[in-house]
């Protein structure tokens, strides 16, 4: 039985993060499909590649502190880890019906916070690592748009004299590419870590492994593959763009947007902070769009953003310990 | 006021506010980031003045 709830919880994480790469595939490739670089079919394949890749690329941090850093790992048991991820699936779900761009990774922490709660109170909270995490809530997006605002002035400046107006674009076309790719690399870290992060924990929750071991290379790959296949799968559906939802990008402004998302997720990546990804790159849209002009921006979708970052952590919290509650009950 | 630098201005407000709430190895972060906003705020201003 032991064995059978083991696996039923990987496979829900593994399916979390199989979602969570068919909806987010629209953010890296949407500029590239809009402008025609690549076709949507061709663009899914890019982005997947990428999703998978990064595994090579990247450590494990962020997994580390998902697993380690979130609850005391006293508290972890399949009930609570089970609970928390059911918190995150089902805020998530509520959240895209009322139509807020919430992020999956603090909906995680949230879950994992709230199942740990309601099994054995507040003080199995580590708030070190919850601090670092609320932290980043906040500054992920605001240094997306900062690095886009400031590359795409650079940009700007140094061709601002070039008359070849299509010559330009035929390169930024290009460039995207590379955007794209660096965009999709900084998915796959980020959040195929966050997986990776749970299963850890419940290796450890198991005794399968120790409370200091690495991520096996098992879950690393199946994380990679499961983010990589849902991107390809889904991705060529939902190229509703986040580009023009937001502000409507040129090429440049794509290369921009999705250079600095990026960097930022290169750089939380290796740090080992989870960020979301969508707030990642709807900061660095704001920041070319405001380049423009502020109200080039929709503000309606920036707001949203902004009531996700209120509402998910306690939400998924609280869905996570009713979760933990039933399963107990049942 | 010019609404972008204002913009760029509460930015650099939020990341000072966080500077105590980081962790010390990444208090650096939401300093670094005050400073630039406060340098897009006082450079947006200038430029919207420079349009008038």
């Amino acid at each position: 039985m032991e064995s059978f709830l083991f696996w039923a919880v990987i496979a829900t994480a593994l399916t979390f993060d199989f979602v969570n790469g068919f909806h987010d595939a629209a953010n890296s490739i949407a500029t590239v499909v809009s402008t025609r670089v690549l076709s949507p079919r061709l663009a899914v394949i890019w982005a997947a590649f990428f999703n998978f890749i990064a595994f090579a690329v990247f450590g494990t941090h962020v997994a580390t502190t998902i697993a380690k850093d979130v609850v005391s790992q006293d508290v972890l048991s399949i009930g609570v880890i089970f609970a928390g991820l059911m918190g995150a699936i089902v805020w998530d779900l509520i959240t895209f019906w009322l139509g807020l761009p919430t992020s999956s990774s603090h909906a995680m922490v949230g879950g994992m916070a709230g199942a740990a709660m309601a099994k054995a109170g507040g003080h199995v909270l580590i708030l070190e690592g919850l601090r670092k995490i609320g932290v980043f809530i906040v500054l992920s997006p605001l240094l997306g748009l900062a690095l886009a605002f400031l590359l795409m002035t650079a940009i700007l400046w140094i061709v601002h004299r070039y008359r070849k107006v299509k010559t330009l674009n035929r390169v930024f076309r290009r460039l995207q590419l590379v955007s794209a790719a660096a965009f999709s690399l900084g998915h796959g870290a980020n959040d195929a870590q966050k997986t990776m992060g749970i299963m850890l924990a419940l290796l450890i929750a198991t005794g399968r492994v120790g409370s200091d071991a690495e991520v096996p290379l098992w879950v690393v790959l199946s994380a990679h593959a499961a983010i990589g296949l849902g991107t390809l799968t889904g991705g060529w559906r939902i190229v509703h763009t986040m580009g023009s939802k937001i502000t409507k990008l040129q090429p440049v402004g794509g290369v921009s947007a999705e250079s600095a998302a990026a960097a930022t997720l290169f750089f939380t990546s290796s740090a080992g902070i989870p960020v979301s990804t969508t707030h990642t790159i709807t900061g660095a849209i704001v920041g070319v769009g405001s380049l423009q002009r502020l109200s080039a921006v929709r503000w309606g979708v920036a707001g949203r953003v902004v009531w996700a970052w209120v509402l998910t952590i306690p939400g998924s919290a609280a869905v996570a310990a009713a979760t933990y509650f039933l399963v107990q009950a049942v | 006021m010019d609404r972008r630098a204002l913009f760029f201005l509460i930015a650099s407000a939020i990341c000072i506010s966080l500077i105590k709430a980081a962790p010390a190895e990444f208090s650096w972060i939401p300093t670094a980031m005050a400073i630039t906003y406060a340098v897009m705020a006082g450079a947006s201003y200038l430029d919207s003045r420079s349009e008038d």
